[in-house]
């Protein structure tokens, strides 16, 4: 190859190369600041129709006036629930605090500022606590992006995000029926989780002390459900509050609805099946 | 030699490229109609050497088939030229006057070539605020309070605003008050609908950076140091909540 060829594929190239920096410069985030924005606690772990909430932390902040992000999640197994603001900011002045939330897209912008001629806030603290509702198994990023402090002369700060993440508990079983007569007891168990599971179901009845109906053992594939028939001699007529009770599952974190009570009157004429009003048991 | 002048050519090309996806990249959605951002300064109110802002938004839409004008405008000045100018707070207690006059109803907007001119209805008011300074031992500042009484001049009058960038001059014609005029500062004919909330910096968004350029300014009125008349969005001659709201609503997702 020709000098004078090499010579011009080498300026080329290093005209291109001055193009592409030229462009991506601005894209580059800086880490020389050790100001850190992130989502906190870093993993939440949740149960379908259980709520969970994150807060948004900042670290290691000097003067800050303003601040706003985006959160954005999976809206396939998160729906956002409601932001409050947190204490940073508040606790020092009077703030004006405000977010929208874009459901469809998934994400929310928070924005919240101090007011009037003051100085901002230095040091570490929570800026917003975000609420999710669980709608379905399965996990998200909890994505924190587009963040922006603001000091008090109305400069920038810079600083790096962390985003948090989510996950749907595994394991979950859940009692959701319950139904009594004088001569059996109907328990509908089902596995929420995406395991299969062995389930111990006990049933009780309350009278001076909670007597033990029985126990079965069931073995039900993710998302199937059984109805387990006890059969009881309730010892004399009265009211009596008959309480199921499956088994936590090892893993499991969503344990309320493993217990299920109802409220059931025997009365001497063998009366049919009672508890119109079951409740989960606190 | 053909070899280097192929280099070459392929060179300029891929720049050109390059620059063009950006440019196209960087393209704002355009929509139909024209739009008029001006500003000035107010230097005489008829004969009266006086100081103050005038500002006005217009647009010019086609909606679907659906042509209609909108109009915003708003002038603030005061005889005291130092005090409606002031950058720094002052130390002792004052009472500060001023005039504010806001655009109610628009009846015509136009614009021939940089002439630009709103017809309406105005309602002009007499500001008086009284301003007290509470200062320590040292001279420095501890507290600032003040409170004001608007006094309605002239309602409902019409009136003409008139602005051109060739003379750069601005002319308020209300009905029952003399002629204000002033020069323009700027005079900005668009084609992309305009984010009048988009207050501070150049980044074309409205985000917390423009929230904090109005926060820092909160509950400043006229004749006070922090006051800035051009992020009173609602013209209400005071930097509150309403402006606040204004640009928070305005923040893009």
């Amino acid at each position: 190859m020709r000098k004078e060829n090499v010579t011009v594929i080498l300026l080329f190239t290093l005209l291109l190369l001055g193009v592409f920096a030229l462009k991506f410069t601005v894209c580059i985030k800086t880490n020389s600041s050790t100001t850190m924005i992130c989502v906190d606690p870093q993993t939440s772990v949740g149960a379908v129709a259980q709520n969970f909430t994150v807060n948004i932390n900042i670290s290691d902040v000097i003067d800050l006036y303003g601040w706003e992000f985006k959160l954005g999640w999976n809206t396939t197994v998160l729906d956002i629930v409601e932001v409050y603001e947190g204490s940073f900011l508040k606790s020092v002045s009077d703030t004006f605090f405000t977010y929208k939330v874009n459901s469809t897209a998934g994400y929310v912008i928070v924005d919240c500022t101090l007011l009037g001629m003051v100085p901002g806030v230095s040091g570490n603290g929570t800026l917003a606590t975000v609420k999710f509702s669980v709608k379905n198994i399965g996990d998200s990023v909890l994505d924190l992006y587009d963040t922006i402090l603001v000091d008090s002369n109305e400069q920038t700060i810079v600083h790096t995000a962390i985003d948090g993440y989510y996950y749907t508990s595994a394991h979950d079983i859940s009692i959701t029926n319950l139904e009594a007569s004088q001569t059996t007891i109907n328990v509908t168990v089902k596995n929420q989780g995406t395991f299969t599971e062995t389930i111990n179901v006990s049933v009780y009845y309350v009278l001076f002390v909670d007597q033990l109906i029985g126990t079965q053992t069931i073995m039900l594939e993710p998302n199937a459900n059984a109805t387990l028939t006890f059969t009881w001699s309730p010892p004399c007529s009265g009211s009596y509050e008959i309480l199921a009770e499956a088994e936590v599952v090892e893993g499991e974190i969503n344990t309320q609805d493993n217990t299920l009570t109802i409220q059931i009157y025997i009365g001497s004429d063998n009366s049919g099946f009672g508890g119109p009003r079951p409740h989960l048991k606190k | 030699m053909r070899k280097m002048v192929s280099i070459l050519l392929l060179a300029i090309l891929s720049m050109g490229t390059l620059a063009f996806m950006a440019n196209v990249a960087n393209a704002d959605v355009q929509t139909e109609g024209t739009w008029v951002q001006m500003r000035g300064f107010i230097t005489h109110w008829g004969s009266t050497e006086v100081f103050g802002w005038i500002g006005a938004v217009a647009g010019m839409e086609n909606n679907n088939g659906t042509y209609y004008e909108w109009a915003r405008a708003h002038a603030v000045w005061s005889e005291d030229i130092f005090g409606l100018n002031c950058t720094e707070p002052r130390f002792e207690n004052f009472t500060f006057t001023c005039y504010g006059a806001s655009l109610i109803s628009t009846t015509d907007v136009s614009l021939e070539g940089t002439l630009f001119t709103i017809l309406g209805y105005w309602d002009v008011v007499q500001i008086t605020t009284n301003v007290t300074v509470v200062t320590d031992e040292n001279g420095y500042i501890t507290d600032i309070s003040w409170d004001y009484t608007i006094e309605k001049i002239v309602e409902n009058a019409t009136g003409e605003l008139q602005a051109s960038l060739s003379p750069p001059t601005v002319e308020l014609n209300i009905a029952g008050i003399d002629t204000l005029s002033g020069t323009v500062q700027f005079l900005n004919i668009m084609y992309n609908k305009i984010k009048i909330c988009n207050i501070a910096g150049d980044d074309k968004v409205v985000n917390i950076v423009d929230l904090v350029h109005v926060a820092k300014r909160y509950n400043s009125v006229p004749g006070l140091w922090n006051y800035d008349h051009t992020i009173d969005v609602n013209f209400d001659n005071i930097i509150d909540i309403g402006d606040l709201t204004t640009i928070a609503v305005n923040i893009e997702g």
